[in-house]
């Protein structure tokens, strides 16, 4: 959003862009807070690769397809603690009050999108259980009333992993339409 | 395991030893109560970058608990948890892990509520980690 010019379309899916109300979810100690807690984020996410490893897992639908097809990748590009970093830095970003760092900058995120007339497609996880559907593509709708969607698919919080070829050719669709001049703006 | 197997302890003997770095924290403040639990338990306080606190964990080895300060914040903002070894012999690893998870579980027993062993167990065990306890 910083740089508009260079951005054709947005594809926004099972997520949030405001500083406040968090997800309920990421009001809870358990597991949230605490498995990012100071000590036990680089404890668990680091050493113990807890996002990678188990994360992700519990975050999609199909736990049995990913692990068979997919888990080692994440566990790949995830390979020691320093390349785990982010996985618990990340998540102190959320904001939870009005005392958090992060707060001007997602005050930010949410003045820049609701001024946006980029077109833009909403997707999301009927099952996510973090950014439920209903809540948070809702409140998408209402920040962007010319988005298409929300279409909702399989999928949790990591949606991709259970509906892939099905996004990825909403997005393809999407992009043919703005290739026509059909997008809504 | 239990939150008595971890204790502080003073200065140990160190000759003979070294430090095995084990995990650190650059944010100790990230939930400001966790500063506070070790402003407390060390007399940080007074005792500023004096010296480390040192703890006892399951294993009986020591370790210490090196604090971190950074201008413009309050101190500590981070810190390191080193092993103290016998200089010249490797660490267990499974026995770090383990004292790590007391250490650790010490810890969130010592801020206090909301912060629970019992949710810091379930997220152990939610997400596999060895050194958890069974249900």
């Amino acid at each position: 959003m910083s740089n508009p010019g260079r951005v054709r379309g947005l594809t926004i899916m099972s997520t949030w862009a405001w500083p406040l109300p968090p997800a309920e979810f990421h009001t809870r100690i358990f597991p949230w807070r605490m498995m990012h807690a100071p000590l036990v984020g680089p404890y668990l996410l680091g050493k113990h690769r807890a996002l990678a490893g188990r994360g992700v897992y519990l975050s999609v639908v199909d736990r049995e397809k990913f692990a068979r097809n997919t888990q080692a990748a994440y566990e790949a590009a995830l390979p020691d603690p320093a390349s785990r970093l982010l996985t618990w830095v990340w998540p102190r970003w959320i904001p939870l009050d009005e005392n958090v760092r992060a707060l001007e900058c997602f005050q930010w995120l949410e003045r820049e999108l609701s001024r946006s007339k980029l077109p833009t497609l909403l997707v999301w996880g009927r099952e996510d259980e973090v950014f439920d559907a209903v809540t948070f593509s809702n409140r998408f709708k209402q920040m962007l009333p010319h988005a298409e969607g929300p279409i909702l698919v399989t999928g949790r919080h990591f949606l991709q992993e259970d509906s892939g070829p099905e996004i990825a050719d909403l997005i393809r669709l999407f992009l043919d339409r703005l290739d026509k001049g059909e997008g809504a703006r | 395991m239990h939150d008595d197997r971890v204790t502080v302890i003073g200065k140990p003997d160190l000759h003979g030893k070294r430090l095995s770095f084990a995990l650190a924290e650059d944010r100790i403040a990230h939930y400001p109560e966790f500063r506070d639990f070790f402003v407390r338990t060390f007399d940080l306080d007074r005792k500023g970058l004096a010296e480390p606190g040192f703890v006892r964990a399951p294993s009986g080895l020591a370790y210490a608990l090196i604090f971190v300060g950074r201008s413009g914040e309050p101190f500590p903002s981070g810190v390191e948890i080193h092993a103290i070894v016998d200089a010249l012999e490797p660490l267990d690893c499974i026995v770090l892990d383990r004292d790590l998870w007391a250490i650790l579980r010490w810890m969130i027993g010592g801020v206090g509520a909301p912060w629970i062993v019992e949710d810091f167990d379930r997220t152990g065990r939610l997400y596999r980690v060895p050194a958890a306890p069974a249900v």
